[in-house]
């Protein structure tokens, strides 16, 4: 329990095992201190914000999976669309490729999406309920692929629809939305994103809106497709055990800030930041009915327009010491990739936690293992 | 384990009082010949002090059922036959819901039955105190005597504390509450007259885990010192695992398996609870590939014939799709005396062999065919 064997085969990511040259490779998508603010707007709150999303730092490599995990108002919905370009950021940046981006309307949008896609929560509303799955498609070819012959463009419509496992493709290309079921639909709205022949996929809570038995037939299609087509993924949800399966890496928000990161293994069974440990022990989980403590953390997320000074956790934290209240944590890397912005990893401060703490419990944190 | 639940677990089943039967329920949206029959046949019963989870995916019926056995159901929801016993666990008193008068139906109501809605958003009204809401509540079902309002208000703020909500909260409106807030109130208007039955309708599914599971606690707390009967409904069965005492796992409109939660969990008997509980990724223990249940959900207007859910099942035979399969005693018969399963693999007359491996596993962890 004390050291994770890095060579636990159940954690060693297929596709990031075969290339070793990731790291060396240009990131797809790249965000640097990412931040948007929102301005509120009514009486007696001239100049107040909304601080929905901090200094995130992302990096979306081809062929693999980031999870953005978080509870509703953390701001990981922000960041997706701050990536799409849907929303202009406040500061930060984003880069595709390596070259910073920032476009709103015409053609630089048009190309920029035709690199960067994004999958929405609910296929009942995202597609049109007058139009065709074969003219959904075809526009979504014929827009992204302009040139193409009519014979052309019907072929790598009919292709889609195969790569999305709706087959025979003759049978869904006269369906209207309402014909299929919530799958199919999502189905349908990931080939018309594939239609573009993106390079990286946003995909929002993708299968939130989906019936619990197909959901996993979602995902694996997803994971399919991220090896196929060498996409980069990133992966917006609030299930984190959905993030352990899917997920290469797992990136947890709380309240706009990034709070944890690292192998998504890792980060779901030893799970450092007392946020991340809280997410994990309120999981349901039936195999762990007999061994459930006491929830320590209570209380409720943080007001964003005037945030806790310090570690935004700190209220709720039951491990917060003074410093906590008082500075932003930094990022403290731990072993096997894992990084965590909490004080408690802070070596300078082993002393101070232990006072606070007792020597166990500091030891317990550190080790993920304990809740209080 | 605390003392409570481990003599809880001493006193056998058969013992407990049924405090809600419902008997071969059915209702159709719809009046004429292209009526969808959203529930077939349902049986259930709902023991006192016991947590009956209700699971099962959209549209397969599961809020039908709670608002059919509450005569909640809005039009054009048709109850077409059945019957919905509630005795009393306390006092004897009770009847079929189904064939009470409007007097009656509404003296029942909250009194002994009780639901938390979907969605506490949408349940308060939002011009309206949340301790306005709960006061009105209270005093429609207390004699009207002089100092029935101030009585109503001490209740509703020792209501509000009993959820942990602050007692300054009874002026707020309900936008000034967060989510969890609102769901607390909601819980808090449903115990308000000490019912003896509480249905919950998907009472954390807008909430975050974290919120889900103080509630959940919440709940769960509440009922061992109230000491009323849960119906929890959810799509979440791995919250169920963990709260319901049973479970009933419904699917196209029937109840398609009925046991004990660790039964389901450790021993599924239906082909669909199997593939249910593999359509959640664990967070904790090894890492495996899940599949899912193949097909989509089926189209109520135009259900398959025989079982509903062939299409979809690995195991199905031909009979399948001829014979619809009533809820029964398991393969198991007397081994098993607590739990019913909906499946032709479970009668021997039919069924091409024996149980498959996977749903057949018994107590001891042999495979019995």
């Amino acid at each position: 329990m004390t050291t994770p064997t890095s060579g636990d085969p159940s954690s060693a990511a297929p596709a990031a095992a075969d290339s070793p040259s990731a790291a060396a490779r240009v990131p797809v998508i790249e965000t640097v201190a990412l931040t948007k603010h929102f301005p509120v707007r009514g009486r007696g709150s001239r100049g107040k914000v909304v601080h929905a999303v901090e200094g995130v730092d992302l990096r979306l490599d081809a062929g693999s999976v980031v999870a953005l995990v978080g509870e509703s108002g953390s701001g990981k919905s922000t960041v997706a669309r701050l990536i799409a370009q849907l929303l202009p950021r406040t500061s930060g940046d984003v880069l595709l490729q390596g070259s910073s981006v920032r476009v709103r309307l015409g053609r630089s949008f048009r190309r920029y999406v035709r690199n960067v896609q994004m999958i929405l929560q609910d296929p009942f509303a995202s597609l049109n309920p007058v139009h065709t799955v074969g003219y959904v498609l075809t526009r979504s070819v014929s827009i992204h692929n302009p040139g193409l012959s009519r014979a052309e463009r019907d072929q790598k419509v009919r292709g889609l629809l195969e790569q999305v496992e709706l087959r025979p493709a003759e049978r869904y290309l006269a369906k209207f939305p309402h014909e299929l079921s919530g799958g199919q639909r999502q189905r349908v709205a990931i080939a018309r994103a594939l239609g573009a022949t993106p390079k990286a996929l946003l995909a929002d809570e993708p299968v939130s809106m989906l019936d619990v038995s197909i959901r996993i037939g979602v995902l694996n299609l997803l994971q399919r497709l991220k090896s196929d087509l060498d996409l980069a993924i990133l992966y917006i949800t609030h299930d984190i055990a959905s993030a352990r399966y899917f997920a290469d890496e797992t990136v947890v928000m709380y309240a706009g800030q990034v709070i944890e990161r690292g192998p998504s293994e890792e980060v779901t069974q030893r799970p450092r930041h007392p946020y991340t440990q809280l997410l994990i022990a309120s999981a349901p989980d039936a195999d762990q009915l007999a061994g459930r403590e006491e929830r320590p953390a209570k209380g409720e997320p943080p007001s964003l327009i005037d945030p806790p000074t310090g570690c935004r956790f700190n209220p709720r934290c039951p491990f917060a010491m003074d410093v906590c209240r008082q500075e932003r944590p930094p990022m403290f890397e731990l072993e096997d990739g894992q990084k965590a912005a909490c004080w408690l990893y802070d070596e300078g401060r082993a002393e101070e936690r232990a006072a606070a703490f007792g020597a166990g419990v500091a030891a317990g944190i550190t080790n993920g293992v304990a809740v209080a | 384990m605390t003392l409570l639940d481990a003599a809880a677990a001493a006193t056998p089943p058969r013992e407990r009082k049924p405090v809600l039967e419902i008997r071969d329920l059915s209702v159709d949206y719809g009046y004429d010949q292209n009526a969808v029959h959203a529930l077939q046949g349902v049986d259930l019963t709902l023991h006192a002090g016991e947590v009956l989870g209700l699971a099962g995916e959209s549209g397969c019926g599961k809020s039908t059922l709670a608002y059919a056995a509450t005569r909640l159901l809005p039009p054009p929801g048709v109850i077409t036959g059945g019957s919905v016993t509630f005795t009393s666990a306390r006092d004897g008193h009770g009847g079929d819901l189904l064939r009470m008068n409007d007097a009656e139906l509404r003296a029942q109501r909250w009194r002994d039955t009780a639901i938390v809605f979907q969605g506490a958003m949408n349940s308060l009204n939002p011009v309206y105190t949340v301790g306005r809401q709960l006061v009105d509540g209270i005093l429609a079902h207390k004699p009207r005597t002089r100092d029935a309002r101030e009585q109503a208000r001490a209740r509703a703020l020792e209501l509000l504390e009993m959820v942990g909500i602050p007692k300054d909260r009874l002026g707020s409106y309900p936008h000034q509450l967060s989510g969890g807030m609102r769901q607390r109130v909601m819980i808090a208007m449903a115990l308000a007259l000490e019912p003896e039955i509480v249905i919950m309708d998907e009472p954390t599914t807008a909430l975050d885990v974290v919120m889900q599971r103080q509630i959940v606690e919440q709940i769960m707390q509440l009922k061992d010192e109230l000491g009323f009967s849960v119906i929890f409904i959810t799509h979440d069965v791995s919250l169920l695992l963990e709260l319901a005492d049973r479970i009933a796992i419904m699917y196209a409109g029937r109840i398609v398996e009925d046991a004990s939660s660790e039964e389901v969990y450790k021993m599924p008997r239906h082909p669909y609870t199997a593939g249910l509980l593999h359509s959640f990724p664990p967070l904790r223990g090894p890492k495996r590939d899940l599949a899912g249940i193949p097909g989509s959900p089926p189209d109520l207007v135009n259900l398959p014939t025989g079982c509903k859910f062939h299409p979809r099942c690995p195991y199905a035979f031909d009979e399948c799709k001829l014979t619809d399969p009533a809820l029964g005693p398991t393969r198991f018969g007397a081994a098993e005396p607590e739990r019913q399963v909906a499946c032709l693999l479970n009668d021997e007359r039919v069924a091409p062999g024996p149980i498959p491996l996977e749903l057949g596993v018994r107590p001891e962890g042999d495979r019995i065919a």
